[in-house]
């Protein structure tokens, strides 16, 4: 009796034992199921989007990229006469798009059908709707340009299940779990039959799960076939069934499902497969797309349209047999669906145009929201990029050094090639919209216009110049730019010995102007403007164009004699591009969350730092270094519009620049080794010819825009060699002034100014 | 010889003077949609059209919007006034007063710039400096403002009654 009843004792401690083992370790898989479906379900990348492409009357599509843009958003030709979004028709002088919808930040676009009327030379003539009616700009939505994935690799475009068509939620659960919306979790029948196979078989060959398992199978377990993480699998599907309703299970099953590969990163989910193999929302499927997508479930690579056509096709024709035999689409829908082909769009591996400047906005904005955030919160960016001028700039990147390698055969070197970098921004707005930081990303991520600190050299004058030309703190400037400069042999004393600075040509050329040192970058004149203005005012003149990097206040600063980025001096530039203003430089406009609520809006920002007329002074010389000094070349190369530039080589040929601007566009370009080694040839050989390339691809050879000389300006005729007004027998060139600071005396022996030369004068300010 | 081509440079400036000098100030554009139509074909027609939408969504009161538009203005031609101006409206009904001057400062200057020089926009950007100065206690300098705003429009059309909705910023 006693025996039996300590059997009975330790068998009830037993039971008992189990029993509160099988609940702890309930409780533990509920509490793990709930903590993973409580918070944040899925790691969404940060998609990186481009700027919008606007059309509008006489915009030249074919230069703005339009037909590529379109391809590249995975726009296709129409099937039909019947636009749908997302396709267009080319016929004759006019393009019809279907443009699909948008959520911008601060707006929503649902979408239109545009046509667009060319003339012969692919600019727009006008802009309609399709009721007929004008519009006034149409924009084209922006390119999915990069995504800042985790660690995990994986992209997902997150779906509720409304949006999801009945078509391919039939689909898949006709062939994945026919009976999802009828078991608990886990259909026994199908285990069952699983469990003999396996049994069978001696191993774990079928596996009977239901959507309920591979949901828990993918979010909480491993992909090992053993029998405990089937045991396990089973009971998570119950616990989770216990708690959430089917359609939360359903959706958030359609949001992970494995679905493809593209490169290293996984694709997962329906949103993201749509886009994927159709290049479409997964709401506008249509059923044979559909039954596809439900087809490759079972194995991605498998069933891939793109690997295994044949096989693919044979699923997808498999799943709408089914669909039909359980009377889910009728025998026209099925008959439909089945002759359409596989409707895939064309295998795209992912191209990044602009992997310098994606990696620097990442850099900016992890500062920010943290790498964290950044992979796995599903942020928009909205960034200044221009995809069509980033592709431009690529091409002339590559083909500017590869053409010197070419000319220039001691310039290949396989351990460390010729770098090059591009950079191009909106001067007023500080916008930039391409940036090349290198010649291969692969090879090296070292970003040579934003990190790399290399000697400006002559590109520097300029902001000499500005120094010269501008009142600062004066009452008037200490130069203008018919002030003579003596060109001759200079010595200063520098510690430790004395500089001595030579012109490029070896020369000196007696007495110049300030313009003709500028625009013929002549050192020596150059110099000494430089310790006429005192390199102090030089520094001030450049801290206020921007200029950050270290500045010392040495004879041979004027020279570009210390280090800057490739970026820092083109937004000094931008200063002289724009009429005074020192930009703040944007790479994202907006950032947006998962939700479409604005995080963070750059504005645009600015200080005037300068007056519109001392800055023009400096443009005219730099437009007169384009028509007849060091940049010459430009115009040899066939760029007959207004532009302004400047050119630049540092000591022993390290290091050959050429930065210069239109009114709405400035470009930066610098070339050279890593290591410093010299290139034997200057900045109009090395670096013009791919400022030339990008400008004229992107712009035309004749520009868009022209520089207005500002009001408080004036031209005088100045005799060169005097630099005083020009007179009867002393002839002279005329000459750009700020108001009152021309020179008053006359050269000549008559008076200057006569009646009719007031009389003149009258008009001219009228005018 | 060099005297006949002067007196010939005079005839043709004298020509050109009638044909240019204002005569009643109705060559500057009262409303952004004489503005648009009075523009270029091309970048600076689009971007004035996308600163009447910027306008219209300001007057709807959605700020956010209009600042955007306006910014894709300026993306199109970086040197829009009217941009600027309505870019100033916004920032002064954010109560960015700073934002709002710097682009009123930017207005006045590119609108000075333009052949017919803009007085009565010239005019409406003085008098929302002067709202704001105003708004940041200095009477004064808002007093002054005015005076400069009504000399420059006084008699030539640039009273609100002829100016769009979206210009009601105005006094």
């Amino acid at each position: 009796m006693t025996k039996l009843r300590l059997a009975l004792i330790g068998a009830a401690v037993a039971l008992g034992g189990a029993l509160a083992g099988v609940v702890w370790m309930l409780v533990v898989l509920d509490r793990q199921v709930e903590a993973r479906f409580r918070g944040r379900l899925f790691a969404i990348p940060s998609r990186v989007y481009s700027a919008p492409l606007v059309l509008f009357p006489g915009l030249d599509v074919e230069r703005a990229g339009l037909l590529e843009r379109l391809k590249r958003l995975n726009y296709h030709p129409a099937r039909t006469a019947a636009l749908r979004p997302g396709e267009y028709l080319l016929a004759g002088q006019q393009i019809e798009i279907g443009q699909r919808p948008f959520r911008y930040p601060y707006r929503k676009f649902s979408g239109a059908h545009v046509v667009v009327l060319l003339d012969q030379d692919s600019r727009v003539v006008s802009l309609e709707n399709a009721a007929g009616q004008r519009l006034d700009t149409v924009e084209i939505e922006p390119e999915l340009v990069a995504q800042f994935h985790g660690q995990s690799r994986e992209d997902r475009r997150l779906v509720r299940l409304d949006e999801v068509p009945s078509d391919l939620i039939d689909a898949i659960l006709a062939i994945e779990d026919r009976r999802f919306y009828r078991h608990h979790g886990v259909h026994l029948t199908r285990v069952v039959g699983a469990l003999l196979a396996n049994l069978r078989a001696g191993r774990v060959v079928q596996g009977g799960s239901t959507l309920t398992q591979q949901l828990v199978k993918n979010f909480y377990l491993t992909a090992d076939r053993t029998l405990m993480r089937k045991f396990l699998e089973a009971v998570m599907a119950l616990l989770l069934e216990r708690r959430h309703t089917k359609d939360q299970i359903l959706e958030a099953y359609l949001n992970e499902v494995y679905v493809g590969q593209r490169g290293s990163v996984a694709i997962h989910g329906m949103g993201e497969a749509a886009h994927y193999y159709f290049g479409k929302e997964v709401r506008d499927l249509e059923l044979a797309e559909a039954a596809l997508l439900a087809g490759v479930i079972k194995g991605a690579a498998l069933y891939s349209p793109y690997r295994h056509p044949e096989r693919s096709l044979e699923r997808r024709n498999l799943i709408l047999e089914v669909l039909l035999k359980e009377g889910r689409i009728d025998v026209y829908e099925y008959e439909h669906a089945r002759a359409a082909g596989l409707g895939v769009r064309g295998y795209l591996v992912e191209d990044n145009p602009a992997p310098y400047f994606v990696e620097f906005l990442r850099q900016d904005l992890s500062r920010v929201y943290g790498e964290e955030i950044l992979s796995s919160e599903g942020l928009a960016i909205f960034t200044t990029l221009d995809p069509s001028a980033q592709r431009l700039a690529n091409q002339a990147v590559r083909t500017g050094l590869e053409r010197l390698e070419r000319d220039f055969p001691v310039l290949e070197r396989e351990d460390s090639p010729l770098q090059g970098a591009l950079v191009a921004l909106v001067p007023v707005t500080g916008e930039i919209i391409a940036l090349v930081g290198g010649r291969d990303y692969g090879r090296s991520q070292f970003n040579r216009a934003t990190q790399a600190h290399r000697q400006p050299g002559s590109v520097f004058k300029p902001v000499v110049a500005l120094a010269a030309l501008a009142r600062l703190e004066s009452r008037r400037p200490p130069f203008t730019l018919a002030s003579v400069l003596v060109d001759e042999p200079l010595r200063v004393p520098i510690p430790g010995g004395e500089w001595a600075p030579e012109n490029y040509d070896g020369e000196f050329h007696g007495q110049v102007t300030l313009r003709e040192a500028i625009e013929r970058s002549l050192n020596v004149p150059v110099a000494r403007l430089g310790l006429g203005v005192g390199p102090e005012r030089i520094i001030r003149t450049a801290r206020r164009m921007g200029i950050e990097s270290r500045l010392d206040p040495v004879p041979s600063l004027a020279l570009g004699a210390f280090e800057v980025t490739l970026l820092e001096m083109a937004r000094a530039y931008a200063v002289l591009a724009s009429g005074g203003v020192v930009p703040r430089l944007r790479s994202y406009a907006e950032v947006v969350n998962e939700r479409g609520r604005v995080l963070e809006r750059k504005e645009l920002d600015f200080v005037r730092s300068f007056e519109p007329a001392e800055t023009y002074l400096v443009t005219s010389l730099l437009r007169g270094a384009v028509d007849r000094g060091t940049g010459r070349g430009l115009r040899r190369l066939g760029y007959r519009g207004d532009v302004a530039g400047k050119t630049g080589t540092t000591s022993d040929f390290r290091d050959a620049w050429f930065i210069g601007f239109t009114p709405d566009l400035l470009v930066g370009v610098w070339v050279g080794f890593d290591a410093g080694k010299g290139l034997g040839i200057p900045g109009s050989v090395a670096a013009l010819p791919i400022f030339a390339r990008f400008l004229m691809d992107f712009r035309g050879p004749e520009g868009t825009s022209l520089f207005m000389p500002p009001q408080a300006l004036e031209q005088v005729a100045v005799h060169r060699e005097s630099g005083l007004r020009a007179g009867r027998g002393c002839p002279g060139a005329a000459e750009f002034f700020l108001r009152g600071t021309a020179p008053k005396e006359s050269c000549g022996s008559m008076p200057t100014t006569t009646a009719l030369d007031r009389m003149l004068d009258w008009f001219r300010k009228r005018l | 010889m060099r005297d006949v081509a002067r007196w010939g440079l005079l005839v043709a400036l004298l020509a050109a003077a009638c044909v240019v000098t204002p005569r009643s100030g109705s060559e500057d554009p009262l409303t952004l949609e004489e503005a648009a139509a009075v523009a270029l074909e091309g970048p600076q027609r689009a971007s004035i059209h996308l600163v009447i939408r910027a306008a219209q969504s300001l007057e709807g009161g959605e700020l956010g919007t209009a600042r955007e538009t306006a910014s894709r203005a300026l993306r199109i031609d970086g040197r829009n006034p009217y941009a600027y101006f309505v870019l100033a409206q916004v920032a002064a009904e954010s109560d960015e007063g700073d934002a709002a001057f710097r682009y009123l400062e930017q207005a006045q200057l590119l609108f000075s710039l333009t052949p017919t020089g803009h007085s009565r926009w010239i005019a409406r950007v003085l008098r929302l400096e002067a709202d704001l100065r105003e708004r940041e206690g200095d009477d004064q300098e808002a007093l002054l403002l005015r005076r400069q705003a009504n000399l420059l429009d006084a008699g030539r059309g640039g009273s609100g009654s002829l100016l769009r909705p979206v210009l009601e910023s105005e006094p």
